[in-house]
């Protein structure tokens, strides 16, 4: 029966090719703009590597200090001393790591220039001073080398590891190991090499990493009351569930820590522990609360839909006039008002999926060519966006589209098909 | 023509009913998208306030202590102040540069900022505080308000008490009047602050509303006192070319020759940045750039649907109504008749559509759905985001329904009354 409906479908496309042009047209638009939003949340939010632990990772981004006495605050991230008392010490994460990407660096100690020695060429890279635990956190893929370990970590040992194309800059060469180059005119060895991150995963992302402890100043940068500072914790869950219980326990260290401060608090608010979905939203807006950011965004892709299904139900309720006869006679022999409308909305799906199909197209070409505005600019700094062909082209992506494709037929063609096929016999037969 | 329309619309209501719903929705959504533009338009007519041209920013680094050039100085060593003014005078006595600035964060699209309340009376208002060396007024353009010389801008300026405000500022405290020669006070302090003189207005960018500016002199000797990491923190060094010198590689230039000569204590030349690239960078962080893009995108897309809309109904329907057609014209109706009967028509659609969407619109602008950041709202916006609207959609129409009505208009009567 399915078939039947298809090669009928496919008849009528090729005899009304206008129609046909139309239709797929707008339904392609349509699929375009909702596409292109669905493949962006993807890319922000799905596990891509490094970035391969999002969906069970937590980000603690927002230290909020309170004065009791001036009743201010001061807003920043977490001061070393704050990680160390309340996120190093949990027991429920798999892994708990902090770290300084160069955008907030850049407030303390400036920009970062690496270099070698003997070598006048200077390059603004864009580091990430971590600790050892950063690289269980997020899978960087190493080439050669390793990352420090935790005793390294603590010593302050000035070790780097590099990724592939600055490594390229710097030595015209892979073979970097032990080799030495200078970090704002200070001496690092080289111990591990990865390969290149894109810059769109904003929160592994790097030319190189340090241990933060081989920095001078980083540690004791902070303020309110030592509270807040320059780190950004990263908690990685053994599952999504475990997020209440790991919430409660940093409830329950920074109840304890706050004892331990004279004259200041730890003050903790909506915006302190996000998961990956909402810190994305955050970067979005920074004001609106959770719940109207998604019913906005929800409304946005609904109302892309809307205009276009509306727009297309036109269409189909011109075209169902010309159809009325068919169908009377249809019902004539029998047929049903439900295998009707089954019919027609099998044959509007076929019209859909191939504007679905052209949409899709259309949407990695728009996500590839406008990548700079819809995934960049997130450090405020000009660097190339490199997108990957498994970010583009996946499973999730094609369900995604083709669960779009379903809700858009059923808007666009539902009601005039219904309204068809509710016709009374005499009146379908008679319509000439 | 108009009567005989409506009642056809009327008739075939079951069909029109989506193209009006189409263009109902669309109308008020291109309403809040021309309203973005129009806003951002209007407010860029007004002048920032700032000239940037031929400005550079000079961009320092300091060595650390792992640093092997670290220098130690002692705790409260005036050496540090010293070795920036040294900076400064090295680069007052270059041959390309007209003038030196220096100040806190006070140049244009500066990423930071500082805030604070202001009291005349008991009338309070919050300011953008600027400090500034005296070459800011020359080196920005920047001129008085209340007369047409710049020379009276530094006519008693200097000294801790004394300030220059914005024209925004003087309408706060003073409405019409001038607020030259009377004083404000600093939230919590006794201590009056003398205005010397105001300034015309000044904003932030160009796409916004003037903001309120207090400006106070530099105190050059505050640098003596303050540690190394405090000066290279907060106070920043803007340079002015002179007029002739190029600027297309004047950076990279500056900076190679000026490395050996700017590297004094443990300050060095990190970046000499043009203040045009700082602007850009300003307007895309803070997502102005992005967000004209995107309503740029948002509104053709809504625009290309009213097209295809327009255009599918229209075609579909000359397929439908070509009797009607062909009797319209065997009735003494030319071409172009037949044409303007199909625009007038669509037309009649969006004006019947439009009314329900501008009470929708209007509602949700008093209902505090408009943005007012940048721009109150006033009949003149309202007037002026109805008319591009209906501007916008007419032309998109007509486009849409020129092409099926020359279609249908180039039906022979006789072929078309066939159909009967």
């Amino acid at each position: 029966m399915l078939k039947l409906y298809l090669k009928q479908g496919w008849q009528l496309i090729r005899q009304n090719k206008f129609y046909t042009a139309v239709y797929i047209l707008g339904t392609g638009l349509a699929i375009t703009m909702v596409m292109v939003m669905a493949i962006v949340y993807h890319i922000r939010t799905a596990n891509i590597a490094p970035e391969s632990n999002r969906d069970r990772m937590l980000i603690v981004n927002n230290g909020i200090a309170k004065n009791m006495e001036w009743d201010g605050q001061h807003s920043w991230n977490l001061s070393y001393q704050t990680v160390k008392e309340c996120y190093y010490p949990l027991k429920t994460p798999r892994a708990v790591s902090a770290g300084i990407n160069s955008n907030t660096l850049s407030y303390a100690v400036g920009d970062t220039y690496t270099g070698i020695p003997g070598s006048n060429d200077l390059h603004n890279s864009f580091i990430y001073t971590t600790d050892a635990a950063f690289f269980k956190v997020f899978n960087y893929s190493f080439i050669a080398g390793r990352a420090y370990t935790e005793e390294e970590f603590q010593s302050g040992m000035h070790y780097a590891i590099l990724c592939e194309s600055l490594a390229g800059k710097l030595f015209k060469s892979t073979d970097v190991l032990n080799k030495t180059i200078l970090i704002n005119d200070v001496e690092f060895t080289v111990i591990g090499l990865v390969k290149d991150v894109s810059s769109i995963l904003s929160n592994s992302y790097a030319e190189l990493w340090v241990p933060f402890t081989a920095i001078p100043h980083i540690k004791e940068a902070n303020g309110g009351g030592g509270i807040v500072g320059m780190l950004t914790t990263f908690i990685v869950a053994n599952s999504a569930a475990d997020f209440p219980l790991i919430k409660e326990e940093i409830e329950a260290n920074r109840k304890k820590y706050n004892t331990s401060i004279e004259g200041w608090e730890y003050f903790m608010d909506d915006n302190s522990i996000l998961t990956v979905f909402r810190s994305e939203l955050r970067m979005l807006d920074y004001r609106s609360g959770f719940k109207d950011l998604i019913i906005r965004f929800s409304l946005i892709a609904f109302i892309f839909l809307l205009v276009p299904a509306i727009n297309l139900s036109g269409l189909t309720s011109s075209r169902m006039q010309e159809r009325i006869s068919e169908m009377g006679i249809r019902k004539a022999f029998g047929a049903t008002k439900g295998t009707l409308v089954n019919q027609m909305l099998t044959e509007n799906l076929l019209l859909t999926l191939l504007g679905g199909l052209a949409g899709l197209a259309a949407s990695f070409i728009i996500v590839y060519f406008m990548r700079d505005l819809l995934l960049g600019g997130r450090w405020g700094v000009e660097m190339e966006i490199n997108l990957s062909l498994p970010m583009l082209i996946n499973m999730r992506v094609f369900g995604y589209a083709f669960g779009i494709c379903l809700v858009l037929n059923i808007l666009s063609s539902y009601i005039p098909v219904w309204s068809a096929a509710r016709r009374p016999i005499v009146q379908s037969i008679n319509d000439k | 023509m108009v009567k005989h329309i409506l009642k056809q619309i009327w008739n075939l209501r079951g069909k029109n009913i989506w193209i009006i719903l189409e263009l109902f929705i669309v109308f008020v959504i291109l309403w809040f998208v021309v309203d973005f533009f129009s806003v951002m338009r209007l407010n860029a007519m007004t002048p920032a306030g700032t000239d940037i041209r031929n400005v550079h920013r000079v961009v320092l680094g300091t060595y650390k202590t792992d640093n092997p050039r670290f220098v130690v100085y002692e705790e409260d060593s005036e050496e540090p102040g010293r070795n920036f003014l040294r900076i400064v005078e090295r680069l007052r006595s270059h041959p390309d540069i007209e003038s030196v600035c220096i100040g806190e964060w006070f140049y244009p699209y500066c990423f930071s900022n500082s805030y604070s309340s202001y009291l005349v009376d008991s009338l309070s208002v919050n300011c953008r505080i600027l400090r500034v060396s005296p070459e800011y007024f020359s080196m920005f353009n920047i001129r008085p308000a209340f007369d047409n010389n710049p020379e009276s801008l530094l006519k008693g300026f200097s000294g801790d008490n004394t300030a220059i405000i914005s024209a925004k500022t003087n309408q706060r405290f003073f409405k019409e009047g001038n607020g030259t020669g009377k004083s404000l006070f600093a939230k919590g302090d006794s201590t009056g602050i003398y205005i010397t003189n105001v300034i015309r207005e000044m904003k932030e960018h160009e796409y916004t509303r003037p903001g309120s500016y207090i400006i106070f002199p530099f105190n050059e000797s505050e640098l003596l006192r303050k540690r190394e990491d405090e000066i290279w923190n907060s106070v920043d060094i803007c340079i002015k070319t002179k007029p002739g010198v190029s600027q297309i590689d004047f950076p990279e230039r500056f900076r190679e020759e000026m490395k050996q000569q700017l590297a004094v204590g443990n300050f060095f030349l990190a970046d000499i940045r043009p203040l045009t690239k700082i602007r850009e960078t300003y307007l895309l962080s803070y997502g102005i750039t992005s967000t004209l893009k995107y309503r740029i995108g948002i509104g053709v897309f809504f625009l290309i649907n009213i097209f295809l809309g327009v255009l599918g109904t229209f075609w579909l329907r000359i397929e439908k109504r070509r009797s009607e057609i062909g009797l319209r014209m065997s009735m003494g109706s030319d071409k172009r008749q037949v044409m303007t009967f199909m625009l007038t028509e669509s037309l009649c659609m969006l004006l019947i559509a439009s009314f329900p969407a501008m009470i929708v619109c209007l509602n949700l602008a008093y209902l505090d759905v408009l943005s007012t950041m940048y721009m109150d709202i006033t009949a003149g916006r309202l007037l002026i985001n109805t008319l591009l609207t209906y501007i916008l959609l007419i032309v998109v129409i007509a486009l849409s329904v020129w092409y099926p009505a020359k279609r249908s208009a180039n039906i022979q009567p006789a072929e078309a009354l066939h159909y009967e």
